[in-house]
């Protein structure tokens, strides 16, 4: 029986099935990194919003992009995701577009553990 | 083609290892989140590609390109910033790729490398000059690359062992290793270097080539293993 591939509101899975190529086990490894690992990135996000350390937000974003890219939502963020890593932007639009960003990878998150779910 | 992967996000290193399985001919000698790191890795071993990500803390992916004084891997840039491709040109990589990288365009970027190497090897030692000439005490003396079986350092000077004779030459072992083809000789501790067709038989940490016993560093264990293909 050929099961029907679940699609997402964000995650577009097509890049990881296309490198995996039917390698289950890439699937996921890929799925629990990003389910391990983005947590501690949003966490490490908010903590130095918190704190006003902007050039560490720009860090986090930036190491966050390939993940993001590899589970196929970075076209989802990018309009956020460049300007407040590549610009300077106000402070005030700054802070909006990485809350608009965290939500989002929240939001990708929990796909991400179903997706994950569903590879056991 | 011994190859390392150099970037500081995790799931980019296991999308770039699964991504070298689609040529054979890759060998991953390893993985390196941080480019300090990877850079005592690759004067260590004999590494022949760098697949080097841009942006990483501390020391970036063209700082470490920048760093190699002499014998400098070829190096494909992979990034998620298009802004960094004519800075990576300008070094003389062998290509610059955008994340996520589609497999036709990993492909690509793998082949120009093996073009490029073939054209190092040809120039280096082609069947017009397999040989090289070496000043022993007050004779210039020509020998074949593939007669010798080793090369030891002892201070300043390096013992070249053949069959049937031993050369002492004022030179360093990295020297010699630059001018040596890497794809007969390899390092297998930091006084050693080895023509990997000469072994003759590995028993725990010694190969035995001719007559002579010369020892493996943990550190070069797996290298060897991987080049002798042990089936």
């Amino acid at each position: 029986m050929e099961l029907e591939e679940q699609t997402y509101r964000l995650l577009d899975l097509s890049y990881v099935r296309e490198i995996a190529k039917g390698d289950v086990a890439y699937e996921r490894n890929v799925a629990r990194l990003f389910v391990d690992i983005i947590p501690e990135n949003l966490a490490s996000l908010e903590r130095d919003m918190a704190m006003g350390h902007y050039a560490k937000v720009k860090t986090t974003l930036h190491h966050m992009q390939s993940s993001i890219s590899i589970m196929g939502f970075y076209p989802k963020l990018e309009k956020y995701m460049e300007p407040t890593v590549y610009t300077d932007l106000p402070i005030a639009l700054f802070r909006t577009h990485v809350h608009i960003i965290i939500a989002i990878c929240r939001e990708a998150l929990v796909e991400a553990q179903h997706y994950l779910h569903s590879l056991d | 083609m011994n190859c390392l992967i150099i970037d500081d996000n995790e799931i980019a290193r296991l999308t770039l290892r699964q991504l070298t399985m689609l040529d054979p001919s890759l060998n991953v000698v390893g993985e390196c989140s941080d480019a300090a790191i990877a850079y005592a890795a690759i004067v260590a071993s004999q590494i022949d590609l760098l697949l080097l990500d841009i942006e990483m803390p501390g020391m970036s992916g063209i700082e470490l390109a920048k760093s190699f004084v002499q014998r400098q891997p070829m190096i494909i840039f992979t990034t998620s910033k298009k802004d960094y491709a004519v800075e990576a040109f300008e070094l003389n990589v062998v290509d610059f790729i955008t994340k996520p990288i589609a497999p036709a365009r990993f492909l690509q970027a793998i082949a120009k490398a093996k073009e490029t190497l073939k054209n190092k090897n040809d120039k280096s030692f082609g069947p017009a000059d397999e040989f090289m000439f070496i000043r022993d005490s007050n004779v210039v003396r020509r020998l074949r690359i593939n007669d010798i079986l080793y090369l030891e350092a002892k201070g300043d000077y390096v013992r070249i062992a053949t069959k049937d004779n031993l050369y002492t030459i004022h030179s360093s072992l990295k020297a010699m290793q630059d001018k040596l083809p890497a794809h007969i000789f390899l390092k297998v501790h930091r006084s050693y270097i080895i023509n990997v067709g000469k072994i003759d038989t590995l028993e725990g940490g010694t190969l035995v080539i001719g007559q002579n016993l010369v020892p493996v560093s943990d550190a070069y264990k797996n290298l060897l293993n991987k080049r002798m293909q042990i089936i």
